[in-house]
Order: C-alpha cells, then structure tokens, then sequence
C-alpha cells in the first residue's frame, strides 16, 4: 500500500489542496490504482510557501497542484504499485 | 504597550509577560523572588497605600501566573491582600434623607436595622440583612444598595463577604465563566495562568524528533490585538514556535453540524459548547443535564481531528475564556487538548518573546465556513445549526427548529427555569455564559461594541460558503462529522 498525504492546512488549502485532493481521487481511480493507494490528509507539512504540499510515502513534493497530480501520479505512484 | 480596557488587566499583562519571559530563559526559579521589586520599583506607591503592600499583591499574582491553587477546583481565586476596598454596608443613607415623619424605611424593614436617632435614617449594619426593601420604601430615592462589582457581576451566587470582609467564592456554586475577573475594579480576582505550560510545549516542539505544535485559536480573536490582522498572528504563532495555527471555528463547523442531526433525532437539547454553561446547568439545574447535547466543544471537536492527523501532536488553544481552562481537565477532554490560555496571556507571551505582530506579514487562516466563525458571538450557534438542518435537507414539518439565543447566565437562567417547569416554547437552548458570546468573555483584551460586527466581517471573508463545504476536510482526515 503507497500512502499519500495531500497538505489541507490553511496556506496549502488557500493554494487549491482540496481541488488537488478530489483530482487525486478521480485519477487514482482512472489508474486503476485506487485500491493500493491510501488517500489520506494531514495540516501543516511545514512548507507553507511551496504549497500544496504531499507526500508519498515519506518522500514530500511540492507545488502539488492539479495540473501536477496526472504527473505525480504516473512518475511517482504507479512505480510504487509495482514494486 | 498593548492596548487594554483597563489598568488591571495591564497589571496582570506585565506579571505574566514576566514569568514568561523568565521561564523562557530558563531563570524563574532564581528570579522568582524578585519579581515584585521589578515590576513595583517604588520608591512612590501608585495603586495602594505603600510599595510594599503593592509588592506582597504582586506576590499573589506570580502565583496565579504559575497556576494558582490546584487544590481549588475552579479556575478562579481571590487575592486576599488585593481584595480590600469595596464598602462593607450594603444599604447606604444619602443626603437626600429628610428625617420624614412617615418612616417608611423604618416601618417596612423586616430586621429592625433602621432608627432614626438624629431625625435622620441610620441603618445597622450588622442587623440589615440588604434585602432592599427600605430603598424601594423611601419617597426620596434617598437609600442606595451596594452591591459589589464581583458579586453583581457573579450571576450563580457563588462570591460573598467572608468574616475579614474580603471576597469568597463558593467552589460548589463557581461555574469558573470568569466574569467577577474582569469586573472587580482592583483586579482582586484572577483566572489561574497556565503559561508555563505553554512555554514548556514550546520549548518541546523546538527540540529535536518533536511532534507538531498546534494553536488552535477561537473566532473571537477577529477584532482582538488593535488594528493587528488575524494573518500577522497567524505568523506571529508561527514565530513563537508553533507548527500551524488551526481555526477552532472548523470544530463549531462540525459541533453545529452533529448539534443539528441530535436536536432533531431528541427533540429537544440544549448546547454545549460553552463550558461554564454546562457547568451552570450541572451545578443548579441537575434535571436538565439529560438534555446537553451530547457534542464535544468546538475546541474539542477540532483537537480530536487534529489528533486523528497527527497522533503525536500539542495543541494550545488560545481564546477569550477562562472556563476552557477547566474544560482541559475533564475526562473527554483531557487527552486532546494540552494547554488553555487567553487572548490576554497570549500578548503577554508575544511580548515576552518579543515578538511584535504588528510587524509581521500577513499569514493565511481558512478552515472554517461563515457559520463556524460566528459562533463567537450570541445568536452565532443559533443561525449555524439552522444552516446545518437546511444543508441536512430537513424539512420544517421533519422537524421544525424554534431556538432560544441566550446570552449571559441570567437569560440561560430564565431559560432553563422555564424548560425545567416545561413551560419553555423553544426546543434549542443556545447557552453562552458570557454576556454577547465568546466576545464579552473575560479574556479578551478588548470589550467593545464592535467585536460583533467584526466577527461577522471575518466571518465572511470565509472561503467555505457551507458548513458542508468546510466538513469536507473531516472525511478528508477519516473523521466525517456524520
């Protein structure tokens, strides 16, 4: 199981993380990975100014936007499905 | 320096600037000792007879600073040495006093307290027993009653005269709201500080392999600290050393939320949210206690999701009230959050560190809807779970709300003696032991009449529209307010 934590703290929140969060579940769903991911949200990842903020695993990224969580999800997650 | 209401509450600002600043460097315990002499440094006295009396005042309110009594279960103390001044007779005899030959006073005064030696009313202190009745009798107004300021401003009775004169709170009767501490005009009664604990938590959270620290802080804050943004002390937190700063407003979303599902499933409830109402009705309406609603605080309800996302977190939650200080004790609570403290203290705290808020940028705070944030003033509790049954999709012939907005023990009171007789209209009782809410709590640094409306205008700068809106994070967090 690869578990992702998206950021939802004020300045990550003011940033677009709940709409990172919705997409995040959509295209997990449209991997066909959703059963191997687990979703899940944390406040303040302590990286306020490069928010949203996620993590896989215990590796954190930054700028997690929309436009970013397709990326994210194929370079990222999907390898770690596999392994 | 900060801006206060009054001159007591500066005193009380600078003694705990002091005992932070010292615990922060790790010197109180050598310094202790001379803290009176710092802050009282003579040679003139100002407030009382001499400088040492000042000093041995002082002396009391290091150890309220450093938590008071715990053998004392309320939140409140007396400063015996503090408390000295208000007259001991309660009905006074002014100069409009004739000397008439009607003697009303005399005649209807149920002790015999009242002669008129001189062809002039004098009453014995020792017989008057207060109840009044010569000042309404009196065809001049010439017969005033004084009462106390702490004991006026002591809706459930609990403070009276001990044998010396002085100030006694009735441990059983306090519910710790905290009203006599910011009525007493000598500052003689004071909330017990836990600052030490909070700048315990911090230094913690500094070291190494910590968990996060989080300052949740209630929505009463808008309009608090001058003309300082709700953002700068977002930042001004964030200097301090706390992790994150989280609205406890998130939490009144969920509260108003679970609070609209148990009315309408029960019929009838009245809230919870306010500690020393809750206090009020266990204490002098035992019968009612069966109708609280079942729903942590607000307070609560957000440490608890704080705590689902971060297990290994503190939290410190910063507002206007002293009666949270004692809700931190209680069983439910106790695990969740781990410090209490007051918008007061906080100044004292940021000072202390020398921090100035007013210098900082603007940082963000947005967890909570319109609905949440407006809890900090009267009707706010009301107007949310009215909201929650609307977005619940609850028709008015499910369940038709009718609720009663109390603000200040004396309407929880007209509210709840006629709820007991079941003569009560309403089905929702919403209880604030605060006179206007959580913005006339004792806490606060300022009392003014625009602390509503500022609620409201930070209210809706709200990014959540609905209280909804704002759960969403809950089930994000795997704690849906279902």
């Amino acid at each position: 199981m690869v578990n992702v934590s998206i950021c939802v703290g004020s300045a990550c929140h003011m940033k677009g993380a709940y709409a990172t969060t919705k997409l995040f579940r959509e295209e997990l769903e449209k991997a066909g990975i959703a059963d191997k991911v687990h979703l899940t949200a944390s406040f303040c990842m302590g990286n306020c100014k490069d928010g949203p903020c996620a993590k896989v695993n215990d590796t954190l990224f930054h700028h997690v936007d929309a436009e970013r969580v397709p990326s994210l999800i194929a370079e990222e997650i999907v390898p770690l499905t596999r392994a | 320096m900060p801006k206060f209401d009054t001159s007591v509450q500066e005193l009380k600002y600078k003694v705990l600037k002091e005992v932070a600043r010292l615990a922060k460097e790790d010197r109180l315990q050598e310094n202790l000792l001379s803290i009176p002499e710092t802050i009282i440094p003579g040679p003139e006295p100002t407030t009382r007879c001499c400088i040492y009396k000042e000093r041995a005042i002082i002396g009391q309110r290091i150890q309220m600073a450093l938590g008071g009594h715990p053998e004392k279960k309320n939140e409140v103390e007396v400063l015996t040495i503090a408390c000295d001044e208000c007259p001991v007779s309660r009905m006074t005899v002014g100069d409009a006093c004739r000397g008439c030959i009607a003697r009303r006073c005399e005649h209807v005064c149920p002790k015999d307290a009242i002669s008129h030696p001189h062809h002039t009313a004098v009453i014995d202190p020792k017989k008057c027993i207060a109840c009044g009745k010569c000042a309404s009798a009196c065809p001049y107004g010439a017969i005033t009653k004084n009462v106390r300021p702490c004991e006026r401003a002591c809706k459930p009775g609990a403070i009276h005269m001990d044998e010396n004169h002085k100030a006694e709170i009735d441990e059983e009767k306090c519910v710790s709201c905290g009203a006599c501490v910011y009525q007493c005009p000598f500052g003689a009664i004071v909330d017990k500080s836990y600052i030490l604990s909070v700048v315990r938590l911090l230094k913690e959270a500094a070291s190494e392999g910590a968990g996060p620290l989080y300052a949740v802080i209630a929505p009463s804050i808008a309009g608090q600290f001058g003309g300082v943004k709700t953002g700068q002390i977002v930042n001004a937190l964030k200097a301090l050393g706390f992790s994150d700063v989280i609205e406890a407003a998130l939490g009144a979303d969920i509260v108003a939320y679970r609070e609209a599902k148990e009315l309408k499933e029960k019929g009838f409830l009245t809230s919870s949210c306010c500690p020393a109402f809750v206090s009020y009705i266990r204490k002098f309406y035992p019968k009612m206690a069966e109708h609280i609603s079942s729903n942590l605080s607000p307070m609560a309800a957000i440490g608890q999701l704080i705590k689902k996302a971060h297990p290994n977190a503190s939290i410190v939650f910063i507002g206007p009230c002293v009666a949270k200080k004692g809700e931190i004790k209680q069983e439910r609570v106790r695990d969740i959050i781990d410090a209490a403290m007051t918008f007061e203290e906080l100044q004292a705290l940021f000072d202390a560190y020398e921090i100035d808020p007013a210098a900082m940028e603007e940082g963000v705070l947005d967890n909570a809807s319109y609905f949440g944030r407006i809890f900090a003033r009267s009707g706010g509790l009301r107007d949310a779970v009215a909201e929650a049954l609307k977005e619940q999709k609850v028709t008015d012939e499910e369940f038709h709300l009718n609720p009663v907005a109390c603000s200040g023990l004396e309407e929880c009171k007209t509210a709840l003696l006629k709820a007991q007789l079941g003569k009560l209209p309403e089905n929702f009782i919403e209880g604030m032991a605060c006179e206007q809410g959580c913005i006339g709590g004792p806490g606060c640094l300022t009392h003014g009449a625009k602390e509503a409306s500022n609620v409201d205008k930070y209210g809706r700068l709200a990014l959540e529209k609905s209280i909804e809106d704002s759960l969403y994070i809950c089930e994000l967090l795997g704690m849906p307010a279902e």
